[in-house]
């Protein structure tokens, strides 16, 4: 069996308050995320938290390095989230083999100049809710990309 | 860089439980076959740098963009008038 080390996702972080910018953080959620992040793999304990006020953006923030983060959305409020298949052995990678705790989430950029948001939705998160466990994917088709406009596909 | 030379139907391990399989070789470019744990990821090399740039490029700047911040509203707003799932 892949032996993943499982963290306590139910515990509050301590002793710090989490923000995105100046918006606070509510609902946190621990996450490891195995393999780290690409670009900072030397990162895998993080948080996954909510945007007071800014639903339904969440925020993926390190808890080693809290400067580093992320806005995220869950691909449920994007239409392209039909297109995106997960293959079986990726959520077997996360452990996750209840349907229901299973949610693939996209990490969002800015453009600077014009505001738009872009979803990259080529490599997805993918999430074992009831675990903790998260893992960054890399899908293969070639309909999905890095930059998917939110204005596009925001349901 | 270790440096090998390798011929179709030939093959190279590394470690105890990866192995490169050369499975056909033409002028520019080769088909590879890998065989590794499930549990150990394998990218185009390209692909991961883009996407490690584009994660460095999601986690930088935006949380003082004041821009996108007025924009993360503009699309809470949307999202909520719309009857949006929270």
């Amino acid at each position: 069996m892949n032996q993943v080390a499982m963290r306590d996702n139910t515990a509050e972080p301590e002793g710090v308050t989490l923000k995105y910018g100046n918006i606070p953080l509510q609902g946190e959620k621990r996450l490891n995320l195995i393999h780290g992040l690409p670009g900072f793999e030397h990162l895998s304990a993080f948080v996954l938290a909510e945007l007071e006020d800014y639903a339904p953006f969440c925020a993926l923030v390190s808890e080693d390095e809290p400067e580093i983060s992320m806005l995220i959305i869950n691909l449920q409020f994007l239409s392209i989230s039909n297109n995106v298949r997960v293959p079986g052995r990726e959520w077997d990678a996360v452990v996750a083999n209840n349907k229901d705790a299973r949610e693939i989430w996209a990490i969002l950029k800015t453009d600077h100049q014009s505001g738009e948001f872009l979803a990259n939705v080529k490599a997805p998160l993918i999430v074992n809710t009831e675990q903790g466990i998260a893992k960054q994917i890399i899908l293969d088709s070639e309909d999905l990309v890095v930059d998917y406009p939110l204005s596009e596909g925001l349901l | 860089m270790l440096i090998l030379t390798r011929k179709s139907g030939e093959s190279i391990r590394i470690g105890n439980e990866i192995v490169v399989h050369i499975l056909e070789n033409s002028s520019n470019q080769m088909k590879i076959g890998i065989s590794a744990p499930r549990e150990v990821p394998v990218y185009r090399n390209e692909v991961y740098e883009k996407i490690q740039a584009e994660n460095r490029a999601a986690s930088t700047g935006a949380s003082d963009n004041t821009i996108a911040l007025e924009g993360l509203r503009k699309f809470s707003e949307r999202h909520s008038s719309s009857g949006g799932k929270s």
